[in-house]
């Protein structure tokens, strides 16, 4: 077994480029896309009117009051391309007490935008009604008097303490990311197994006292370490680098991700059960992977896959498991014990692909 | 050379299985993809939407207009008369009755269902996962929030939005009661400032100023375009993989004995290049528009224009694939060569927003993505698919030609030299 390890080892030693690519590419790809979900969405504003730039600056404003969308004033013929064009979503065409939304198509941005911009001029418009009739000017700031100390509050909660359970996305997608990518290494990795078939190494090892056990430990041990390897860097660098939140519970996000990758070692291995060379790997695995963490809905907010045989079909695959398993440690501070069953079921889908995996790369070399 | 391209067209012939997976899988994607986000991004009626809520009400609101008498007259010392008439006022307010009303209206009935529970139970079935959140009206909540809004004072009591997990779901229940009480809070504002006078507000009509062709383009036609591109891109690695295959299996030696001139090989690459991306895109989408009726209603124009594209990317494509077989042919390690190809794909897949959503891109990645092949190619599409103007693609054509060329001559500049091959 510890041959197997090192002989792999020292390929990697050989020629590091790759795996040093890819952890970059999984910190690269983190902070991009992490970074990317908060910037606000810009909607273009424009006016037709004859007063147009007064216009513009006073709904500019009172449009721009939270940082969830940014209203932006351009030139109407640009602000028709854009949206024509596909690079903005929508535009608002604003008049003096009314607006239209320029859009191309129903876009899920759009009814956003359109709410929100609705909220305002309906406001707007019963505070000029109260100007008019009261002739009063100070209407705006009176009610924000008001509204500060408004007579109906609501407040969010945890259901079993004051504390309120807070949500990250930026978290939940460096760990989807990190994830995909090291899928695609322990991938690598593992498709060492059928490189070593096709070049005749597996038939020398056959020959030699070692066992086919140790065998098989040795290329899963490698994958599990560098892969692994990948995951602590990454972690590591976000949390005390970047300054992430990732938890306190550092182990135990380890320790789930060590299952995570075990779990994925025995999927990678069912796939080469499946075929002869490893160029085929090449071809299939690529393309099975990216599936993975879309139906594990883990660039998206838990609970926006709701379709039943979606999410039969995610319990199947180790991610979904891993993803709820770490969120709920990070998040909701979960015991090892409320995380207990996730492993489990990591384990158990680990197990039994690697049974099957190995049983058909068994049967295909007779 | 016409033995070049049979003998690369062969070599994905035999193996069958790969052929087919990557013939299957993107329609199977694009599919899955479609039920997955189906109802989240389309303003369907259909929403997918199943918001479930438990209200505790613990609030006693036929004692509320005694416990506000007793307020105003206590603790704002308010004379008995002017108590009674504000306590008068108030009777045609019920805060509490006006939630209610809101939650059931049927607006919100379509998707939100509104559970009355006492509050161990609601927290149990919350646990269980059953419901999403809970809403605790406490007690006192009619009596102490009218007694701030006379007097103007911050309430005692607030109303309390329990939840276990931050998902979905609760936060769109927490936005629609936050808005709700948000209106309310407005309401008053006004009634407050207005008093008794109630002016005539013009609302804003709104509406939309829809621009383009008319045609919209549609999150299934998205999925189908970008997977047929992504697993096209997944096709070129594969390609290069096989010049792998040929060097293991000695057929590139063979080769080498023909004494064939060495562009054939190269060109052999590229043909079989174009011939696969055709097949498997124009496979992708007839099947997904058959399936899922993704192009309803288009013109004979409108296909031909579609498969002009495809053409232009399948060559696109076989400049890349031409590049990724030089470099197979100079590197010593097959294999770190094939991890990196399958890593430029990833790049390119993800920055042409073919892998992920592309919402989740910053604005600068999302600029760059429009000039990686298959980003281009869907911009490209997008424009075609929403308004059939020949004009609108013309520049993205030319681009797309000038990074055939590029890739072809980076392709033929690495290419070895007669016996240079490693």
């Amino acid at each position: 077994m510890n041959s197997v390890l090192w002989v792999q080892f020292c390929k990697d030693k050989r020629n590091p480029l790759v795996i040093l690519l890819f952890i970059a590419g999984s910190i690269l790809a983190t902070f991009l896309f992490a970074g990317g979900v908060y910037s606000p969405t810009t909607v273009a504003i424009f006016s037709e009117e004859e007063n147009a730039s007064e216009i513009e600056t006073k709904w500019e404003s009172l449009l721009n009051v939270d940082d969830s969308i940014q209203f932006e004033i351009v030139e109407p013929e640009e602000a028709r391309t854009n949206v024509k064009d596909g690079n903005i979503d929508v535009a608002v065409m604003l008049m003096e007490t009314d607006y239209r939304l320029v859009v191309t198509s129903e876009l899920p941005s759009v009814s956003y935008v359109q709410q929100h911009v609705e909220k305002v001029f309906q406001r707007e418009a019963q505070i000029s009604a109260i100007v008019e009739t009261q002739g009063e000017e100070d209407v705006r700031s009176e009610i924000e008097n008001y509204l500060a100390d408004a007579p109906f509050q609501l407040e969010t909660q945890g259901t079993g303490s004051e504390q309120v359970p807070k949500y990250n996305l930026s978290t939940q997608l460096l760990f989807a990311f990190t994830f995909l990518i090291s899928m695609f290494i322990l991938g690598l990795k593992v498709n060492n197994v059928t490189n070593d078939k096709v070049s005749g190494i597996w038939d020398r090892m056959i020959l030699s006292p070692m066992t086919k056990t140790n065998m098989y430990c040795g290329y899963v041990l490698d994958s599990f370490l560098i892969t692994l390897f990948q995951i602590v860097v990454v972690l590591l660098m976000f949390k005390y680098v970047m300054n992430y939140e990732v938890g306190d519970n550092l182990w135990l996000v380890i320790m789930i991700a060590a299952f995570f990758t075990f779990s994925m070692i025995s999927v990678a291995m069912l796939i080469t059960g499946f075929i002869r060379t490893p160029e085929q790997f090449y071809a299939i695995y690529p393309s099975v992977i990216p599936l993975i963490p879309l139906i594990s809905g883990a660039y998206m907010m838990p609970g926006t896959i709701t379709n039943p045989i979606l999410l039969f079909i995610a319990d199947l695959f180790p991610m979904a498991h891993a993803m709820e398993a770490i969120m709920s440690v990070i998040f909701y501070n979960a015991g090892l014990q409320d995380v207990m069953m996730s492993l489990l079921f990591m384990l158990l889908i680990g197990v039994v692909a690697m049974g099957i995996g190995i049983n058909l790369i068994e049967r295909r070399s007779k | 050379m016409r033995s070049f391209i049979k003998k690369d067209l062969l070599i994905f012939w035999r193996d069958r299985k790969e052929l087919a997976t990557v013939l299957i899988l993107p329609i199977l994607l694009v599919l899955v993809l479609n039920f997955a986000f189906a109802g989240l991004f389309s303003n369907n009626e259909q929403s997918s939407l199943d918001l479930q809520l438990a209200v505790v009400n613990q609030d006693d609101v036929a004692e509320a207009m005694a416990r506000l008498n007793e307020k105003l007259v206590n603790e704002a010392s308010l004379g008995d008369q002017e108590a009674k008439a504000l306590v008068e006022q108030a009777n045609d307010i019920h805060p509490v009755q006006l939630l209610f009303d809101f939650l059931e209206s049927e607006d919100l009935n379509d998707w939100v269902t509104v559970h009355k529970l006492e509050e161990s139970v609601a927290v149990d079935k919350v646990k269980e996962g059953d419901l999403d959140a809970i809403l605790i009206i406490p007690d006192g909540f009619t009596a102490e929030s009218l007694y701030a809004a006379f007097v103007g004072e911050s309430p005692a009591t607030t109303l309390e939005y329990k939840l276990e997990k931050e998902t979905s779901n609760s936060s769109a229940l927490y936005s629609i009661i936050h808005g709700f009480i948000d209106h309310l809070n407005y309401q008053f504002a006004i009634q407050e400032i207005a008093g008794a006078s109630e002016p005539a507000v013009k609302l804003p009509e709104g509406g939309f100023e829809k621009i383009g062709a008319g045609e919209t383009f549609t999150m299934t036609q998205y999925f189908t375009v970008a997977m047929g591109a992504l697993f096209a891109l997944f096709l070129v690695a594969t390609v290069a993989t096989k010049t792998g295959v040929e060097i293991r299996e000695q057929v590139f030696n063979r080769i080498l004995l023909t004494n064939s001139h060495p562009m054939h090989f190269l060109i052999g690459k590229m043909v079989s290049t174009i011939c696969l991306v055709l097949l498997q895109i124009i496979f992708v989408m007839i099947v997904s528009h058959f399936i899922l009726d993704v192009f309803p209603d288009r013109s004979i124009t409108f296909w031909i224009g579609l498969i002009a594209m495809v053409i232009l990317l399948s060559l696109v494509l076989s400049g890349l694939a031409a590049v990724f077989t030089a470099i197979s042919l100079r590197v010593n390690d097959i294999d770190a060569a094939n991890g990196i190809f399958m890593l430029v794909i990833l790049l390119f897949g993800i920055i042409g927003g073919n892998f992920v959503p592309i919402y989740i891109l910053p604005n600068w990645l999302q600029q760059i993505g429009e000039w990686t092949p298959n980003g281009l190619f869907l911009v490209m599409l997008t424009d075609w698919i929403q308004f059939e103007e020949l004009s609108s693609i013309v520049k993205p054509s030319i681009l797309l030609t000038g990074i055939f060329l590029l890739f072809t001559m980076i392709g033929l500049a690495l290419f070895p030299q007669r016996g240079k091959a490693k």
